[in-house]
């Protein structure tokens, strides 16, 4: 099996190519980030992205629960905050960071995000509207192809699939 | 405990349930009640879930996973999940 562990699509090619600009020598200052994610793979991302200089903001939900205990290591040097992106008020504030993102990172299941009109599409003609593109990240378990691409999944069902789990082995 | 790997009914066939964020959903769809304070030791947990878990074969879990909507999955071993239909679809790209 040869898949590499990530790819990268172009999605538009209308904003024109210019670099991300940094603020000082960190490789990352000055990026913002957006982050949709729970638990502790997308989190841990925008954690290293934290790390190298990135100014990172963690979205969540009200209606939506994460692990108490995966917080504190987990979000180490973001910001966070909690909206509704069902309601107007909430909408209104996140399309506000969203018009000054650089990067935003989602790791809900794919078409999630895009259900509540922030998937990759719309962001491209966001970005087509604003002129400056965005780097959008998606993190699962199962890839995005195949017939387990929608399945719902967390790294030890990663595990148990590709073995070596199994008791057996 | 609700998400972890044990036993089915068929011999060497294993399945790793898995409660997600609330394990109420998991527990119930295999027949147990979502709290159960008698419950003291490790081994008392693994024995109650174990034995439910075993009532089961690996497709009916797959079913009920997913009308239940769960992560939970079969555990294959490295040479089974080459063979998986979801494995030749990324081959075939």
């Amino acid at each position: 099996m040869s898949l590499p562990p990530w790819s990268v699509e172009g999605l538009e090619d209308k904003t024109p190519q210019i670099p991300l600009q940094t603020k000082d020598n960190r490789l990352l200052s000055g990026i913002k980030v957006l982050e949709l994610c729970r638990i502790i793979a997308g989190p841990t991302i925008t954690r290293i992205l934290g790390e190298y200089g990135a100014e990172v903001i963690k979205v969540t939900a009200p209606y939506l629960s994460d692990v108490p205990f995966f917080q504190v290591d987990g979000n180490m040097g973001k910001r966070a905050t909690d909206l509704d992106l069902k309601s107007a008020e909430g909408r209104e504030a996140f399309e506000k960071l969203l018009a000054e993102a650089d990067v935003v990172v989602d790791g809900y299941r794919p078409g999630a995000i895009a259900k509540l009109g922030y998937g990759p599409k719309q962001l491209s003609e966001l970005a087509i509207k604003r002129g400056k593109g965005f780097v959008y990240v998606n993190e699962n378990c199962f890839g995005y192809e195949g017939e387990w691409a929608s399945r719902p999944g967390w790294q030890q069902i990663s595990d148990c699939v590709r073995s070596p789990a199994t008791p057996s082995d | 405990m609700s998400a972890n790997l044990y036993a089915t009914k068929t011999p060497n066939e294993y399945y790793h349930i898995h409660g997600s964020l609330e394990a109420s959903t998991t527990l119930k769809m295999i027949g147990l009640e979502p709290y159960r304070p008698d419950l003291a030791t490790h081994e008392d947990i693994v024995q109650t879930i174990e034995s439910a878990v075993k009532r089961f074969t690996v497709d009916e879990l797959e079913e009920l996973n997913a009308q239940n909507r769960q992560a939970g999955i079969k555990a294959y071993t490295h040479a089974e999940f080459l063979k998986t239909p979801h494995v030749s679809q990324h081959l075939e790209r």
